[in-house]
């Protein structure tokens, strides 16, 4: 135990030994390149010096400090080591350098935010000519350059920081420096407030032409009609918002229907009183409401979309799909046909009718291409779209082409 | 007429009441130079033992309030006095730049504003060599100044702000001095070529001869659009001031004057005329203002001997005038004098 505390005592004391050779060392270089004005080197040479645990540094390490931080434009450093300087020596001259700092520099803190990404140079002090001044001003700006921030001594002076000026006037100093930035100029320069998340909004709207079709059913059931298709309108009517991150987001209701054009023709079983002049239809037709809501993104004129859509709709089908309906002999009977009717290859089948509601849901992608102006705010163009659905028994499908309005998105964007 | 005739004359022959400026240095008094509110003085003392002392003068009319010694003390720890030159004054505002030598240093320009202790203007590292003749823009802002940094003398404009240092005038065959500026930034200068020196002007990096002659054709100064000079056209000791209102014309308006030990002519703030002292020692216990058209001269009466350096300035209103004269025949030093003349313009 005993040889132990001789061993850390013996390491300190060598410790201490090597603190003070070495702060004689750096002490005689500092001389030497204080003789050849060398200051960047002083200042780095004293403030190894301060590193050192074990010894202080000397009268004329502080002064010839103080001298180099002087000649950078370090006022504060200066100022520090003058009175450190002074507090070892009541040297008249250093009083006079103390009192000179003091009565030519105010303290300044100015801080950059790390977001602020703005220019952030200091400028003005117009009426600066002193060469300590020049330095002065110089480091400050320096600073603020690399580490976005600057606590310390600027010239009196007006000048101005990322749009805020400020001006700098003679202050009281206290005796302890510690006490210098209590009452000061404090200089915030904050980022700028974020762009609002919607930077702009307006109606959007659509008319065209439409084609809608549903796939075969892939789900038995106990009946299911045949696959239909068929083109028809689709008018959409929604609203658009413009989001700061440079896309937008939009929701539209539409009403689309389908008619028998481009479609299979109605079919007519006169032998089973499926007569045209007795019935209504006029071929398989749909008609419904829905939603498309995505995300629009600008590349010029050009606006690309994709979203969700949901349709909600009532269809008139003729023919049933004999594959996936379990039941469709039952329609047969119903029909007060016999059974026979239905398997005799006449067709029957291909000719009734099927009424039923479809709730389908799926993705929608499309383009617009703005060509015009209306207002300031709105614009028209040409609009394609094209959904994929399913009610999970089979696929649906639309696709339109018309006409398109829709918010004119700024040009900040 | 009798009467204008017996003021006049009373006016000519009472000598004016001047004020010393006292210094605790020995020396010749010489070069007086007043800032630009007339408030403050600044001049020279030279002992011609490689040694001249610059004092600051803080003035209240024709009085001193406080004299500072100004000096581009260099101390251990930063204040501090030396020994060599601290000449060739001219105030920035409320600062004063002036020239530093000393032995083993080149000779640079300095600025102190009575605070701090007085920096070199230019560093070393941004143009080396001496540098002399410094002459401020007329809004305080730049400097021009004579470098021999290439050899022979060549004019650069600094700029406090920023530090912009530009050449003006280079030549490498001729050696530039004496630059000075008028109001609009037309630089006036001298070139030395063989034995004499030719006044030339400058404006937007063109150079032009405004005047020549034999011997040397010096320190020239704008008197609005006419240039004052001293010439020893005549004879290498034999001094005129003489004034040209344009390129090649010369007219000499005083002859035997005594040459400032390094001050372009003195001219009045509204620059309608220019004062001088004279070799002649029957006048010289006066100072001679004359017109720059020279169509008027007139002394300024003096109780002292062999008058010269003079300079005007305003100041509140009253025109100021300090010269440097010996107390009287036999004394060691030159003084420095200060006296309000406005009664005589």
């Amino acid at each position: 135990m005993n040889m132990f505390i001789f061993l850390l005592l013996s390491v300190a004391h060598a410790d201490a030994k090597f603190d003070k050779a070495e702060r004689i060392r750096l002490s005689e270089e500092i001389k030497d390149s204080a003789k050849r004005e060398r200051w960047k080197r002083v200042d780095a040479l004293y403030r190894k010096i301060l590193k050192l645990k074990h010894a202080e540094p000397s009268f004329r390490d502080h002064s010839t400090g103080a001298k180099s931080a002087y000649y950078i434009g370090d006022m504060l450093s200066a100022l520090r080591r003058a009175k450190k300087a002074y507090a070892i020596q009541k040297d008249d001259s250093l009083k006079m350098w103390i009192n000179a700092i003091q009565q030519t520099t105010a303290p300044v803190e100015i801080k950059i935010s790390r977001s602020f990404k703005e220019d952030y140079t200091l400028t003005g002090g117009e009426d600066l000519a002193a060469p300590e001044d020049q330095d002065a001003f110089a480091f400050a700006q320096r600073y603020l350059t690399e580490v976005k921030k600057f606590k310390g001594l600027l010239p009196f002076g007006t000048y101005s920081i990322a749009g805020q000026s400020f001006t700098v006037e003679a202050v009281t100093f206290p005796d302890n420096l510690e006490e210098l930035f209590t009452d000061h100029i404090t200089i915030s320069v904050a980022p700028p407030p974020a762009p609002a998340l919607v930077s702009s909004m307006g109606p959007r709207a659509s008319l065209g032409m439409a084609y809608t079709g549903a796939g075969t059913a892939i789900t038995n059931q106990d009946l299911n009609p045949i696959s239909f298709s068929g083109m028809g309108l689709r008018a959409s009517l929604g609203w658009q918002l413009q989001l700061r991150f440079g896309f937008d987001l939009f929701a539209e209701l539409d009403f689309r229907n389908m008619g028998a054009l481009m479609g299979k023709k109605p079919q007519y079983r006169n032998e089973f009183g499926l007569t045209e002049d007795g019935t209504n239809f006029t071929g398989d037709n749909y008609w419904g409401v829905g939603l498309l809501s995505g995300i629009s993104y600008p590349i010029n004129d050009l606006h690309i979309f994709a979203g969700f859509s949901l349709s909600q709709g009532q269809a008139v089908v003729q023919g049933l799909d004999t594959k996936t309906s379990q039941d469709y002999q039952l329609v047969c009977i119903e029909e007060q046909r016999s059974f026979a009717v239905c398997e005799s290859g006449n067709h029957l089948t291909e000719a009734l009718l099927m009424k039923g509601s479809i709730l389908s849901g799926g993705l929608a992608l499309g383009a617009q291409y703005n060509l015009f102006s209306l207002t300031d705010t709105l614009q028209g163009g040409i609009f394609s779209a094209l959904s994929m659905q399913s009610d999970t028994s089979r696929t649906y499908y639309w696709g339109q082409i018309g006409l398109s309005i829709t918010p004119s998105r700024s040009t900040k964007q | 007429m009798s009467g204008i005739y017996l003021f006049l004359s009373l006016n000519f022959i009472q000598p004016a009441n001047a004020t010393e400026i006292p210094v605790a240095s020995s020396g010749h008094a010489s070069n007086p130079v007043w800032s630009a509110d007339g408030s403050k003085l600044a001049f020279e003392v030279n002992e011609y033992a490689g040694k001249i002392d610059l004092f600051a003068v803080f003035m209240d009319g024709t009085q001193y309030k406080e004299i500072k010694k100004v000096d581009a003390g260099l101390s251990s720890s930063g204040f501090g006095s030396s020994t060599g030159v601290n000449a060739a004054p001219i105030w920035q505002r409320n600062a004063l730049i002036f020239e530093h030598s000393r032995k083993g240093v080149p000779n640079r320009i300095y600025f102190s504003d009575f605070i701090r202790p007085a920096r070199p203007v230019i560093q070393m590292d941004l143009l080396s060599g001496d540098l002399s003749w410094s002459t401020l823009t007329s809004d305080g802002t730049s400097l021009y100044f004579v470098s021999d940094s290439q050899g022979s003398g060549d004019i650069f404009s600094y700029t406090f702000k920023g530090r912009i240092l530009k050449p003006v005038v280079e030549s490498n065959s001729y050696s530039e001095m004496a630059p000075t500026l008028n109001a609009s930034g037309t630089l006036i200068y001298t070139r030395k070529h063989g034995n004499g020196e030719d006044i030339y002007t400058n404006s937007n990096g063109s150079s032009k001869k405004w005047v020549g002659g034999n011997g040397d054709q010096t320190r020239p100064i704008w008197a609005n659009s006419n240039v004052v000079f001293f010439s020893n056209e005549r004879g290498v000791d034999l001094w005129d001031v003489v004034s040209s209102s344009k390129p090649s014309a010369k007219k000499v308006l005083a002859r035997n004057i005594r040459l400032p030990i390094r001050a372009t002519p003195a001219l009045s703030p509204d620059k309608q005329w220019v004062a001088y002292g004279t070799q002649d020692p029957e006048k010289s216990n006066a100072i001679w203002i004359s017109k720059v058209d020279g169509s008027k001269t007139f002394a300024v009466q003096t109780s002292h001997i062999a008058c010269g350096e003079p300079a005007l300035t305003e100041s509140n209103g009253r025109i100021l005038l300090a010269y440097t004269a010996l107390p009287a025949e036999g004394s060691a030093w030159r003084k420095l004098h200060v006296i309000d003349i406005t009664d005589k313009f």
